[in-house]
């Protein structure tokens, strides 16, 4: 679905270069502007800076995982509000690393996933690249 | 003499009574019992503390410390020996007492000394149960801690095998649904996602198979002449993408040997390189710098791959060779990886002879280094296998 750029920020973080190509291409073409970065301390401080309008982001990840980038954006009332997408290739991690759908993050989503299911949870939670 | 240490054979009387003393030792010894003495509960702790014993026969109501406190101290300290309660007549309750707090058996005073011994070679069975039950606790615990790794490998590698597959499937997504949209770069770049990832995937699932034929013992090296110089180029080289996508310098392969020709399986060997390489990669933050040695060392080569990483400790040092081994979770968590690629890296290394060691402290960087023979008549006469 071709949409009209809007302007929505969106911030996407994993320390794969491949993945973040991906889908920054895909949100681009999308009708997003996207910012990029690969590691968890990187992804906290560009927030901080200029907070986007979601953030797509991987667990794993150099310097600080992506639950813990969560839980501190969460207690900032600063940054509590942006909605947090979680992509992971570790499924199991949901528990352990207190990532909850809907409560402390907008979507979890496992990798491989479709690119047009992250679409479609960004289109719900932004309320549509057109609106 | 060091046999004699546990012999289960060996058995503790403790007894305030001279003749009681005399005529159980007497009636055990002819039975093939090696006996010990102890007059008071206290004599029977100093015996116990310098001598295992297979069983212990003690009398109940003793001065100073009774035979009560001893089998509880036996039960605390000495679990496996087996405590025999001998009571005087008509004091039953407290036989039945110390049954209940972990006693083997009791006999009354005065005693038939068929009973003793019987009751002697019954602590024997005991015993033998109690060591075979210690043994089988043993091999669970291990059992339970291989499971354990296991199930963190199959978790480890479901990470690795989705990462390359999502970027795969992502680019392919985008590229079937608007290759006349996108610009000759992005869709070149998307393609190169796919190649690159493949690749990669392919790494992973030839690491698995390796692994499982090394476990099943099939997987033998076939040995050609080989140029190792050659090998590490072209692991190096195939690696270029991968290197430039780090930010991280491969530097170019240095020898100092007459000739890099070796007797050996070029395949599995580049198998080796492709995992030492891709290893210290994990380990090297972007502005390192990684490559290759060739040094000569007696009978073969050294190839030795270098990184400046982060390094790893002493501790660790033998312990990353082993199967599903991570030096810890959370390095795991951040930089992937399945845990079997050094196991690989040992197991052809020691097939052609040679053996794999690290040089390494934290902070400093890490060398990996590979002695390989020449040729497979040396690497006999080099190891002595």
């Amino acid at each position: 679905m071709e949409t009209e750029n809007t302007g929505k920020r969106i911030l996407i973080v994993d320390d794969e270069p491949d993945i973040v190509f991906v889908l920054t291409t895909a949100l681009k073409k999308n009708g997003y502007r996207t910012e990029e970065a690969f590691n968890g301390l990187d992804a906290l401080e560009k927030i901080r800076t200029s907070p986007p309008d979601a953030v797509v982001m991987d667990v794993m990840m150099p310097k600080m995982d992506g639950s813990s980038v969560n839980l501190k954006l969460k207690e900032d009332p600063q940054t509590a509000g942006i909605p947090v997408i979680i992509i992971t290739g570790k499924g199991h991690f949901k528990e352990l690393l207190d990532i909850h759908e809907g409560v402390n993050v907008a979507a979890y989503l496992e990798k491989p996933f479709p690119i047009s299911l992250l679409l479609e949870k960004l289109r719900v939670i932004l309320g549509g690249p057109g609106s | 003499m060091e046999a004699d240490i546990s012999n289960p054979k060996r058995i503790l009387v403790v007894d305030d009574d001279e003749s009681i003393l005399a005529v159980s030792t007497r009636a055990l010894s002819a039975e093939g019992f090696e006996v010990l003495q102890a007059r008071t509960g206290e004599e029977a702790l100093q015996r116990l503390e310098q001598t295992d014993f297979g069983a212990i026969f003690t009398d109940l109501t003793m001065p100073g410390m009774d035979g009560k406190e001893v089998l509880k101290y036996v039960r605390q300290k000495h679990s496996s020996i087996c405590v025999n309660i001998v009571t005087g007549a008509g004091s039953i309750e407290g036989a039945v007492e110390c049954m209940r707090l972990g006693a083997c058996d009791y006999i009354a005073k005065p005693f038939d000394l068929n009973e003793l011994t019987a009751m002697a070679f019954r602590c024997l069975g005991h015993r033998a149960h109690y060591r075979e039950v210690e043994r089988l606790k043993k091999d669970i615990t291990a059992y339970e801690d291989l499971d354990k790794l296991k199930s963190e490998f199959v978790s480890n590698v479901s990470h690795e095998l989705r990462t390359p597959l999502f970027s795969m499937g992502g680019a392919l997504e985008l590229l079937v649904q608007s290759v006349p949209e996108l610009n000759a770069g992005t869709s070149k770049k998307l393609c190169e996602v796919m190649v690159n990832n493949l690749s990669r995937l392919n790494s992973i699932v030839a690491n698995i198979l390796n692994f499982s034929r090394i476990e099943k013992g099939t997987f033998l090296p076939s040995f050609h002449e080989t140029d190792l110089g050659a090998l590490a180029q072209k692991a190096s080289g195939d690696l270029q993408p991968l290197f430039a996508q780090r930010g991280i310098t491969a530097a170019p392969v240095s020898s100092s040997v007459k000739s890099a020709l070796i007797e050996a399986d070029p395949e599995q060997l580049e198998q080796v390189l492709i995992n030492l390489l891709g290893n210290a990669i994990k380990f090297t933050p972007r502005g390192g710098t990684i490559g290759v040695t060739l040094t000569e060392s007696g009978n073969g080569i050294i190839l030795c791959v270098w990184d400046t990483g982060c390094g790893i400790a002493p501790e660790y040092h033998l312990k990353i060779f082993d199967r599903f081994y991570q030096v810890d979770g959370s390095i795991t968590r951040e930089t992937g990886g399945s845990g079997i690629g050094l196991a690989i890296v040992k197991s052809i290394v020691e097939m052609h002879g040679g053996r794999v060691w690290v040089e390494s402290s934290p902070g400093k960087g890490s060398r990996m280094n590979v002695f390989l023979p020449r040729s497979r008549e040396k690497a006999a006469a080099s190891t002595g296998k």
